[in-house]
């Protein structure tokens, strides 16, 4: 089971390998929990088929179900977006007030910050022109940025600002909200028997009908896992078509 | 040798064994609790190392990308004391580590070498076990840091016995300091200095001990003065005594000489007349008065004879004595001509002893072998078979030699020989036997100013024994010291 590297692999590893031993036990047989040190690593090993199972940003799932043959399984029921927020003890009030100004941001293969661009566009304020963007390796890194006041703002996910606020006891003011779009899913890769796949999607989405499944999905940020079908993520087919900047990491 | 038996090294010594003994169980003590510190600390190290490594092997376990992981390891190898570090996944081949050699191949067994070992990190996750983390370390930082507290602790113990040692040794010099003070005080008073004192002050042992020793030391010069000065008034006062005694004494002696010197003249007289009134008027005188004068004259010369012994007896304690040696022997050979010539009709057999050679007075020792001889022939007189011995007996000691004479005689009864050397004593009626009672009384005077005993043996009838004791400190010719020519001058061999 590979996790897409929005985190650092230990965390990631304290959220997922749990998730693992859950999918091992539906299935009898073993689920390694596994990520990568970069987004292109990862998507080098999605794009070569190493993970039998994936949790993958919703980007993704476009070349993973369009050229890599990776079949939907279970997403995340909260839709994703992305927010653009500044510390609540900035004098920063209103978006325009960003011009000119630096906002920390994920790597750009994160699909939030293809949000934020495309959503900042939007309203006038056109990346690495009227403002600077600056990445870090994580959501975290990003945060922390403007906390240390290095940054004027972050771009980052609304569940991720959440998670930073309780985690560092701050608050965190929200200067811009983006659309939404189907937030990560589980893609299995089709050589996993089709009786493996519904004891997969049977475990996921019964994770929130007992109270260690409930314990997992709060620590991913999500209610519960529901049935992932194709066509949700038109949307994001739909999406990835009108950004300028590239959104796949560049592999060899 | 003699200093080493002092006190002050002994106090040195007892006081330097406890601290060995003590500083020996601290050491043991402390080097343990120093040594497992080290130990701790070095673990903790370890453990620090340890976990650092793993944090840094799980991303990559989780990853399964160990080209990061790699050069670190590698780098790791700069550290003196870790050996080697293995990463193995969970198929248990070697997917990183400090030896390239090692990578791809199978585990190694973790076996502890002489100066290394292992430290073993299964990692696991909720779903797996993801690989382990293998690391061998160097005892030597172990070692090293037991060496060092050991070190240290030696020299904090050996620090400490060199400074017990010198305060001990110090403390025995101070308080033999005040000993020696306290002997020399008690050697001076010894050899006669009553006035010492050890001065010693404060209110321990040793100061209660000089203390005292002071106050004993007042008290005996005190009672020693007091002693001199009730001596020299004894000594006055024996002086005084003395004086007084010997003044009286002579006065004494002064007074019995002239009374029988002077009561020698009229009985002088009252003989002479006697004498004359027979011789001159013996015609008309009858046979009545005759006798009456002759009781008279008889009675007057035995009178004489008292007051001859009487100034013998007197004078035996006046003339001092002139030690030089005499022949007892010879003196009784001569004795007895003497006697044989007076009473020439008698027939006794005598035996003396010859060379008998004591340290005496002569004319004291012929006084006394007269008086001896001269009764034992007095009282054999009715002896049919008379026998006088007189020879020398061994006695209780060599030094002082024992001489008897003894006769077949009268004898006497034993119950009064305590009478027999009191002057007028008379164990047998004046007309069995003749004598004054005074003789034997003069005998004892002169053995006691020899400085000898005398005493007396006998039995109504079967005669009698006096011997004499003499100093042999006065003899000049002990026995088998000289070579003498025995000869027999007398008719009999003594049978004693």
């Amino acid at each position: 089971m590979g996790v897409f590297p929005y985190f650092s692999p230990t965390r990631l590893e304290e959220i997922y390998a749990p998730v693992a031993a859950e999918l091992s036990s539906a299935t009898g047989q073993p689920v390694r929990f596994r990520t990568a040190s970069t987004f292109a690593r990862f998507f080098e090993n999605l794009r070569d088929g190493d993970y039998d199972i994936a949790l993958i940003q919703p980007l993704y799932y476009v070349p993973a179900a369009d050229e890599f043959g990776y079949l939907p399984l279970a997403r995340v029921r909260e839709p994703f977006r992305s927010v653009v927020v500044t510390l609540d003890s900035s004098p920063l009030r209103q978006l325009e007030e960003l011009r000119g100004g630096l906002i920390a941001s994920p790597p750009t293969h994160v699909p939030a910050v293809h949000l934020a661009r495309q959503a900042l566009r939007e309203r006038g304020l056109v990346p690495d022109r009227d403002l600077s963007f600056r990445e870090f390796n994580t959501a975290d890194s990003c945060l922390q940025q403007v906390l240390i006041g290095a940054a004027d703002a972050c771009v980052t996910g609304p569940l991720g600002a959440r998670s930073f606020e309780l985690r560092h006891s701050v608050k965190l003011r929200t200067l811009l909200e983006t659309i939404s779009l189907p937030s990560l899913v589980f893609v299995v890769h089709p050589r996993v028997p089709e009786t493996d796949r519904a004891a997969l999607l049977e475990a996921l989405v019964g994770l929130n009908t007992t109270e260690h499944g409930r314990q997992i999905l709060e620590r991913i940020n999500t209610a519960a896992f529901v049935p992932a079908l194709d066509h949700d993520y038109d949307e994001v087919r739909r999406f990835v078509t009108t950004l300028e900047e590239p959104w796949l990491p560049s592999t060899p | 040798m003699v200093a080493l038996h002092s006190l002050r090294y002994r106090i040195a010594a007892t006081i330097f064994l406890l601290e060995v003994i003590m500083m020996t169980t601290v050491l043991w003590i402390v080097l343990g609790m120093l040594s497992n510190s080290a130990r701790e600390q070095v673990e903790e190290l370890e453990e620090v190392a340890s976990g650092m490594l793993a944090q840094l092997s799980r991303p990559a376990l989780l990853t399964e990308e160990y080209s990061q992981l790699q050069p670190y390891m590698e780098r790791m190898r700069s550290d003196p004391h870790l050996l080697r570090i293995l990463l193995l996944d969970s198929s248990r081949r070697v997917v990183a580590g400090t030896d390239l050699q090692y990578v791809g191949q199978s585990a190694p067994d973790y076996l502890p070498g002489i100066d290394s070992y292992w430290r073993v990190y299964e990692i696991h996750n909720a779903a797996e076990h993801l690989g382990t983390l293998a690391i061998q370390f160097s005892s030597l930082r172990i070692i090293k840091a037991e060496r060092q507290a050991r070190t240290i602790g030696i020299l904090i113990a050996a620090t400490g016995m060199v400074v017990i040692a010198f305060f001990g040794l110090f403390f025995g010099y101070l308080l033999t300091l005040r000993l020696n003070r306290l002997t020399q005080a008690a050697m001076s008073m010894a050899q006669g200095d009553l006035g010492v004192r050890t001065g010693l002050k404060g209110k321990d042992e040793v100061s209660g001990l000089g203390q005292a020793f002071d106050v004993m030391a007042d008290r005996v010069q005190t009672e020693r003065n007091a002693l001199q000065r009730a001596n020299a008034h004894l000594e006055e006062r024996v002086a005084q005594r003395t004086a007084a005694l010997e003044a009286a004494n002579r006065e004494l002696e002064s007074f019995a000489y002239s009374v029988s010197h002077d009561l020698r003249a009229p009985l002088r007289g009252i003989d002479g007349f006697s004498q004359a009134v027979l011789e001159d008027y013996s015609d008309r005188l009858d046979a009545t008065g005759k006798d009456y004068l002759n009781r008279v004259r008889k009675a007057s010369q035995r009178m004489g004879q008292l007051i001859d012994d009487l100034l013998r007896l007197s004078k035996v304690n006046q003339a001092p004595l002139e030690l030089q040696e005499v022949d007892l022997g010879q003196l009784a050979e001569e004795i007895i001509q003497q006697l044989r010539e007076t009473d020439p009709q008698r027939s006794v057999r005598i035996a003396i002893e010859p060379d008998m050679r004591v340290q005496g007075d002569p004319g004291l020792m012929r006084a006394v072998m007269q008086n001896l001889l001269g009764n034992a022939w007095k009282f054999t007189a009715r002896t049919a078979d008379a026998r006088i011995d007189f020879c020398r007996e061994p006695g209780d000691s060599a030094h002082e030699p024992v001489f008897c004479v003894s006769d077949n005689g009268t004898g006497f009864n034993m119950a009064h020989a305590g009478k027999l050397f009191s002057p007028f004593q008379r164990l047998h009626h004046r007309d069995e036997f003749e004598g004054s009672g005074i003789g034997l009384a003069t005998v004892q005077r002169i053995i006691h100013r020899h400085g000898g005993r005398i005493w007396a043996q006998g039995s109504p009838g079967a005669g009698a024994r006096f011997c004499f004791s003499l100093p042999a400190t006065h003899r000049t010719d002990l026995p088998g010291g000289t070579t003498h020519e025995p000869h027999n001058r007398t008719d009999e061999s003594p049978s004693c």
